[in-house]
């Protein structure tokens, strides 16, 4: 299953969803992305986002103040896969 | 999947009314509504005065300590300096400019201007609140966003 | 009203605890006001911004019940009240609102959000902070200039000119409605405003 990976650590809002949003377009159903998050804001923006489009998200705590938010794409069939 | 338990963050929701409350005893306390700009510009607000020099200017401080305090006890706090590009930390200053600028001409900033006004029932509230979802539509494109 | 007359020491007190709740509860929540507009706008997810409705709607309720209680009891008008933050209204707010509602974006933090993202120890928030300060010096400076030269607003007290009762309405309506359409599911989700992205 391709992983890919995606730093937003010392990225301001709204530039974070803004690439998780790039990248899920370019990936396909069943891909993962790995996000590097460090603000508490953008593990909620992200989660949300994820939650209304039907993505399952896993997240972990790295560090204080560090997150690791795993997203899988297009998992029971109600993500559609960009092109 | 929901929030995991572990952020221990409170709901959207939740903030709203935790701000409002706050709002409402500030009100019953000083007669005014929460401004947060004015002592940064070295203005003395009204509800502070007869209180102890810098009153205001604490105000603004433990605002920064209570999100300190939050950070800390859920184990969010984190130093972060080096993590962010040049650009970054820059438009962060302009953005505070425009900001410092616009709040004094509002008057008043998001919290004091826009929701203190509505609150109060001053139309002068209604007017900031569309000027600075206009500014943050422009801003916003600026960045990049939107079609 | 009994809490007015608190001596300075307490209300300080008063201030500080108000001050710390506040940055402790928009921490604990996310809650941003820069997020509200951006995450319905570029993503379509509204909660911030109904959230921020929500806040405009349960000040409004506490300050109407404040304010019409001091009324009950002296009688008065506008004035001795707790009026709250009752500024002019007029070109400058136009133009202050836009160079706010602009800063915020490129800054990634309103007013509030800046201070608890140094409460965070994000040092971005720090620069916004003195851009923030730096810019309310100048805007003093330009804002004596404005009433001087151009005008100093009007106050417009809804209350005043349209009678409790009507104001209440006006506004209850009006945040109402913002609140309906911010929450109320569109039947097919819309398609995001970044591309012609389809939620299923």
């Amino acid at each position: 299953m391709p992983e890919f990976r995606l730093d937003t650590v010392g990225d301001v809002c709204p530039v974070p969803l803004l690439k998780v949003e790039k990248e899920a377009r370019r990936l396909g159903p069943g891909d993962r992305l790995v996000i590097d998050i460090g603000q508490p804001r953008t593990v909620r923006n992200i989660i949300d986002w994820a939650v209304k489009n039907g993505y399952v998200t896993e997240v972990t705590t790295e560090a204080p103040g560090m997150w690791r938010l795993a997203l899988r794409l297009g998992v029971v069939g109600t993500g559609k896969p960009r092109q | 999947m929901r929030r995991p338990a572990f952020l221990r963050e409170w709901s959207y929701i939740a903030g709203a009314t935790a701000l409002a409350a706050a709002e409402v005893a500030f009100l019953l306390t000083f007669g005014s509504a929460i401004g947060l700009t004015a002592p940064l510009a070295g203005i003395v607000p009204m509800w502070a005065r007869g209180l102890p020099d810098g009153a205001a200017l604490l105000f603004d401080a433990a605002i920064v300590g209570g999100a300190f305090l939050s950070a800390v006890t859920a184990g969010e706090f984190r130093p972060r300096l080096c993590v962010y590009k040049p650009r970054v930390l820059v438009l962060a200053l302009i953005g505070g400019l425009l900001m410092g600028v616009g709040a004094r001409l509002a008057p008043g900033c998001n919290i004091g201007g826009v929701i203190g006004g509505i609150a109060s029932f001053s139309l002068q509230g209604w007017v900031e609140a569309v000027s600075v979802v206009a500014g943050a539509y422009i801003g916003t494109r600026y960045l990049g966003g939107g079609r | 009203m009994v809490m007015m007359a608190m001596p300075t020491d307490l209300k300080l007190v008063v201030a500080l605890f108000i001050g710390l709740f506040a940055g402790f509860a928009v921490q604990r929540s996310r809650f941003c006001f820069v997020g509200a507009f951006q995450d319905a706008y570029l993503f379509g997810l509204k909660a911030l911004a109904g959230a921020t409705v929500v806040l405009a709607a349960l000040a409004s309720a506490g300050f109407a019940v404040v304010q019409l209680a001091a009324i009950r009891s002296t009688g008065g008008g506008l004035a001795g009240l707790p009026s709250g933050n009752v500024f002019p209204v007029g070109w400058h707010t136009v133009l202050g609102g836009l160079l706010f509602g602009l800063g915020m974006t490129l800054a990634g933090s309103c007013a509030l959000t800046t201070l608890t993202r140094v409460g965070e120890g994000a040092a971005v928030g720090l620069f916004a902070l003195g851009g923030l300060a730096a810019g309310g010096v100048v805007g003093r400076g330009l804002a004596g200039w404005w009433t001087a030269h151009v005008g100093s607003g009007v106050v417009v007290h809804l209350p005043t000119v349209l009678g409790w009762p009507l104001a209440l309405v006006i506004q209850g309506a009006l945040l109402g409605a913002l609140l309906y359409r911010l929450t109320r599911p569109f039947g097919q989700p819309r398609p995001n405003k970044t591309e012609g992205m389809d939620n299923a």
